[in-house]
């Protein structure tokens, strides 16, 4: 089983990789299907962690990480057809990050849902986290090609627009689940007081999006609001001497 | 662009030099977060707030401040639907004389239904332009800080320790500035269970002269467990007073004691009496405890913490808490989730 996890890992990462390099050949259509049969491989995968953790696979770093290719396919095919944004390689390119990401990690087989994760919140509070994480990554590198192509920014802007109100979501309902779990919405630990500053980050870019005042500030922002991503996601996590509330997330 | 904006703006870089001051991951001071520059930052944006709400809704305030009312009521349907949807179901799963108490909660969701439904339906209808949701974003937002300011205020937390006894009462809580706050009712822990995951070890501990020797694991296959040649069904192993776990004495010399140390922890629940009065009569409520479902007495929540084990004796660690201004913060949560949603994701302009 832990080798089928190992090599279902690849294969989807394979096939991300090879959405992107369809894409870089202007082979659209090819690119959109390499990444619906990533969907289908890491729909795989998630069953296989399912069977193997005995719960639903959210335990540590490379069950999220591995999940970020199940929501991204489904973020493509809305953007493009609701959106009129072709985002498919740029979502394929994060979905490999995070697949990379989950090769980095121990595979951790079993995995035992502790008393405070049994709860009807858990399931919602981190898929919303990981739609939104993996959509400001794709956000973040279309930033980062706004700098050759104008045009990127303002589908980063969309991006980040249909990114936020999952992180709303995953912000304020692990708030709502602390107020059950923990006897208070909000303990001022290291976890929330970074997610808090992400959230304020990209509620400052929405307040000056609008204005030519402030274009410059446009692409600083949203890098530095991915930088608080990554440093929320996994520094907080991973640094060992970190204590946190969140501390079974490592 | 406005001054209004300008200040929006310095008030949200300044929430975010205050949380990276104390945020850093090694070297910051979390202390901040509780001090006086949190406070004044946090009314400075409840302020910019509400009057950033009121600007943005010029015109159409009408509309919002119904909207926003129809929004709650909306919420409170989906919450009646969930909270007593769930019992309606739990009570389906018991049977019996719990099937009428399946029909009365199942009639309250119902209602919870027809709420959403219509005041969801007048929702959509009076919320229909964008600009409202932001403003009700904002108003979310200030809603939300009031509700944490009359927290920061007002609110009284204190770790509780109560023996699974059945006998031991809280009747008062004890601060730490020394001071004692009486609960207004009694309260008691009948009973405590533990479950756990079926992961569980074995060990067989050796004693030599009355003294214990090599500790060697012994490994299960099925229901029997293994060691060298020797084997046993796990169902031999029994509980004994004073014995914390499962054992089995293993026969011949020396002394051997096959023992089993119990798996992760699944859950735990105790079981709580609350004596209380309504209008001078005796009221006995009992509920179930658990970690992620907190017991409600008057003004008063409990969360279960932990437990811990001490003399054979089983102690409950809860929290009680008296939070004045929780449920506005929750609705403001609540208001910013949904508002926050469908400002971005309003896909044409002024049509609902």
């Amino acid at each position: 089983m832990t080798m089928l996890v190992y090599t279902l890992t690849i294969f989807a990462l394979l096939l991300c990789c090879g959405s992107v390099v369809a894409a870089l050949l202007n082979r659209a259509g090819d690119s959109r299907r390499a990444f619906d049969a990533a969907w289908v491989v890491a729909v795989l995968l998630f069953v296989a962690d399912w069977v193997l953790a005995q719960a639903p696979p959210f335990g540590n770093m490379r069950h999220v990480l591995a999940f970020f290719p199940l929501v991204m396919v489904p973020a493509a095919h809305y953007l493009r057809r609701f959106r009129g944004l072709e985002l498919t390689s740029w979502l394929a390119a994060a979905s490999a990050l995070a697949l990379v990401g989950a090769l980095c990690m121990p595979l951790q087989a079993t995995w035992r849902q502790m008393p405070a994760l049994q709860s009807p919140w858990f399931a919602p509070h981190v898929i919303a986290y990981v739609v939104s994480y993996g959509l400001m990554t794709v956000a973040a590198l279309l930033t980062l090609a706004s700098f050759r192509r104008e045009e990127k920014l303002a589908e980063a802007g969309e991006v980040v627009r249909l990114s936020l109100p999952f992180m709303t979501f995953g912000l304020w309902s692990g708030a709502l689940w602390a107020d059950a779990a923990w006897g208070g919405y909000w303990a001022w630990d290291i976890k929330e007081a970074w997610s808090l500053l992400t959230w304020c980050i990209y509620l400052i870019y929405l307040h000056v999006e609008r204005y030519s005042a402030f274009a410059s500030w446009r692409r600083p922002l949203l890098l530095l609001g991915f930088a608080a991503v990554v440093v929320t996601f996994l520094v907080v996590n991973l640094l060992p001497r970190i204590e946190s509330m969140h501390s079974y997330a490592q | 662009m406005t001054t209004l904006l300008k200040a929006g703006l310095m008030a949200l870089g300044a929430a975010c030099v205050l949380l990276l001051a104390g945020a850093f991951p090694l070297l910051g001071a979390p202390e901040v977060y509780r001090s006086g520059a949190v406070l004044l930052l946090g009314a400075i944006s409840v302020l910019l707030c509400l009057w950033g709400g009121w600007r943005l809704a010029t015109g159409l305030r009408g509309q919002l401040i119904c909207g926003l009312v129809f929004l709650f009521f909306t919420i409170t349907g989906l919450n009646m639907l969930f909270l007593y949807g769930a019992k309606a179901l739990e009570y389906a799963a018991i049977g019996g004389a719990m099937w009428a108490g399946f029909v009365g909660m199942g009639c309250v969701a119902l209602t919870g239904v027809v709420f959403m439904a219509v005041f969801g339906f007048l929702c959509y209808r009076v919320m229909n332009k964008r600009i409202l949701w932001l403003a009700g974003a904002h108003w979310a937002v200030a809603l939300l800080g009031i509700g944490a300011f009359v927290d920061a205020a007002y609110e009284v937390r204190v770790p509780v320790t109560l023996p699974a006894d059945g006998k031991t009462e809280l009747t008062e809580l004890f601060l730490d500035d020394g001071r004692h706050l009486p609960l207004g009712f009694r309260l008691r822990v009948d009973g405590f269970t533990v479950q756990h995951y079926d992961d569980a070890t074995y060990t067989i501990y050796s004693f030599e002269n009355g003294r214990p020797g090599a500790a060697q694991p012994v490994e299960r296959r099925g229901d029997t467990l293994h060691l060298g040649a020797e084997s046993w069904p796990v169902s031999l192993l029994k509980s004994a007073p004073g014995m914390p776990h499962p054992f089995l004495m293993l026969p011949g010399t020396p002394t051997r004691v096959l023992m089993q140390q119990p798996g992760t922890v699944r859950d735990y629940c105790a079981r709580l009496v609350a004596f209380t009065d309504h209008r001078g009569r005796p009221e006995t409520h009992t509920a179930e405890l658990r970690v992620n479902s907190p017991f409600a007495c008057k003004d008063w929540r409990f969360s279960l913490s932990s437990y811990r084990e001490q003399n054979g004796q089983v102690e409950v660690l809860m929290q009680a808490r008296r939070a004045p201004g929780r449920f506005a913060a929750l609705c403001g949560m609540v208001g910013i989730i949904i508002c926050t949603a469908a400002w971005c994701w309003w896909r044409k302009e002024e049509v609902a």
